[in-house]
């Protein structure tokens, strides 16, 4: 297994935000991490990577035990998180911004960055551009190019749809499962957008109010009628 | 001629104390109220090499970059850093910055004191003289010692990779440890830096103003001033907000004390906080915050209007 979550329960500082949280992902495998604003999903990711307090429940990364590695010696172990904000650099260029993802990689980066604009070839002609002049669609580009210039073997992205445009997010989406099938990396995907985010996923995990309230297959999710009118604006 | 070479000088001190003073704001958001006494412990650093070890003070500038680099990462490591992890807001902070202050000015007089004492020389008010009368060399020196620091540090932070991931860090710390970059050692190495520019400072100052343990305290203002008006969240705005205080400051009072107004030199810090009071009326975010491009378009259209 790639990651598990047990029983996790995080929050910031003596604040307890989720509450005995669990669940596991695999290698290639895509989860889904959804529920309404206020939930907690942002909370749980940043508990996974080392952004917020952990106040009980484990964590495994490729069955070693991570629970209290500091943010960037999981960076280092292939763990990779997309924030919902601020998730480039906004004074530094974007040639930049791509550098400094790379900065656990040794020789192999140019080649690395290479291979990522191939896969997102809209980039090649801003690399000179500060990252704060670019539109939110190319903002986001660049915190998905961040990621993948990193091979991660984890790859968690928060809202990376939120504020788009929905062609320009329906566009993002259709990278990540491009990503998916190109690389060998597991994903957790928070969304807001249930449909669009349920349409590539394997697994979704439902979190309200902080607990979680369904974790299972993506597609049964949609035909529980109960949970997907209530809490995922969908209409079945 | 004099007045502007004198000026060039004070601007020098200005710079690159402001430098450093920047670059710890943007660390941890809070204003070293202690970066004034690291520019005294810098000019005391050099006299201390002067008077103990014989060396002139210009070779005791990486000594002085050294103590007051250490003092301030000192100050880092030991107030700073566990109050942050504690998250301690501002005004906290704010205050333990107040109180370091006092603390490293009291241990100057302390040092002052002793070293009069124990050396039955003057350790206060003291002055660095130039060979042969010469007033103007430390300008020279000085200046070229900025112009230096200045392209260095532009080089180390814009051109190197651990320069490019100390900017990383100190603008989103968050983002920077999630991919791998130490942010803790990234802010301290901006503080070690800052200190050690402070520290360069100070070497310099004896040479234009009597010295004691009071004299970098004095001129904090300055800094926050240049600071503030080069936008407090740019290293580089520093050095344009350092010389237009200085240069003010001084070429400032030379104009309004002669003739025809012959105002008492009294005024004289007041004059570089008038600038920037009006310079920040029109650019509130410093002069790195103006959209200088649209600014220049809409000059050359000509219709810049007030307000
Ligand atoms: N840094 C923080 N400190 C304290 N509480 C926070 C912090 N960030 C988020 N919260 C609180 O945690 C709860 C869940 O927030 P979040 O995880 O961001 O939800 P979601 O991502 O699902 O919208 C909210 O009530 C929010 O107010
Ligand atoms: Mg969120």
């Amino acid at each position: 297994m790639l990651l598990e979550v047990e029983e996790l329960t995080a929050g910031y500082g003596d604040i307890r935000v989720i509450e005995d949280v669990s669940f596991s992902l695999g290698s290639g495998e895509l989860l889904a991490v959804l529920g309404p604003n206020g939930s907690g999903k942002s909370t749980l990711v940043k508990a996974v990577m080392g952004l917020a307090t952990v106040h009980s429940g484990r964590i495994l990364f490729r069955g070693e035990d991570v629970t209290r590695l500091k943010p960037h010696e999981k960076a280092r172990r292939g763990m990779v998180y997309v924030p919902q904000m601020n998730n480039v650099f906004e004074r530094l260029t974007v040639r930049e911004n791509l550098i400094m993802a790379g900065y656990t990689i040794g020789d192999e980066l140019q080649d690395r960055i290479e291979e990522v604009l191939e896969l997102l070839p809209p980039l090649r002609r801003l690399m000179g551009r500060k990252a704060w002049t670019l539109s939110g669609g190319e903002r986001q580009m660049l915190a998905l190019a961040m990621a993948l210039v990193r091979s991660p073997e984890l790859l968690i992205l928060d809202e990376p749809t939120a504020s788009l445009a929905p062609p320009v997010a329906e566009k993002i989406i259709g990278l990540i499962a491009q990503i998916r099938e190109s690389e060998d990396v597991g994903i957790i995907l928070v969304e807001q957008n249930a449909k669009l985010a349920l349409s590539i996923s394997d697994e979704a995990l439902l979190m309200v109010s902080g607990k979680q309230v369904y974790m299972g297959d993506a597609n049964k999710l949609l035909s529980r009628s109960d949970l997907s009118s209530l809490y995922l604006g969908v209409r079945s | 001629m004099n007045v502007v070479l004198d000026a060039l000088a004070f601007s020098n001190i200005i710079v690159l104390s402001s430098i450093g003073l920047t670059l710890t704001y943007i660390t941890l958001k809070v204003p070293n109220f202690a970066h004034g006494d690291l520019v005294t412990i810098g000019a005391y650093t050099a006299l201390a090499a002067a008077r103990l070890l014989g060396i002139t003070p210009y070779a005791a500038i990486p000594l002085a970059f050294i103590a007051s680099g250490m003092a301030a990462l000192a100050s880092y490591y030991l107030v700073y850093r566990p109050l942050d992890r504690r998250g301690a807001g501002i005004v906290t902070l704010m205050i333990a910055s107040m109180s370091t202050e006092v603390i490293l000015r009291a241990s100057l007089h302390i040092f002052a004191d002793v070293m009069t004492t124990s050396t039955k020389s003057y350790w206060r008010g003291f002055l660095f003289r130039e060979e042969g009368g010469q007033l103007t060399s430390y300008i020279v020196v000085s200046t070229i010692t900025a112009i230096l620091i200045i392209i260095s540090l532009y080089l180390f932070l814009h051109r190197t990779k651990y320069g490019v991931a100390l900017r990383a860090a100190v603008e989103n710390p968050s983002l920077a440890s999630a991919i791998g970059i130490d942010v803790d050692k990234a802010r301290a190495v901006s503080w070690l830096i800052a200190g050690g520019l402070a520290g360069v400072a100070g070497v310099f100052m004896p040479f234009r103003t009597p010295t004691d343990p009071e004299t970098g305290w004095a001129l904090l203002l300055r800094m926050f001033a240049a600071s503030v008006l080069g936008g407090l969240d740019a290293v580089f705005g520093a050095v344009i907000g350092g010389y237009v205080i200085g240069l003010s400051e001084v070429l400032g009072i030379y104009l309004l004390s002669g003739p025809p107004l012959n105002l008492s030199t009294a005024y004289r810090p007041a004059i570089p906080f008038a600038i920037l009071v009006i310079l920040l009326l029109i650019a509130p975010r410093g002069l790195s915050g103006v959209e200088w491009r649209r600014l220049l378009s809409r000059m050359s259209r000509g219709v810049v209007r007030s307000g």
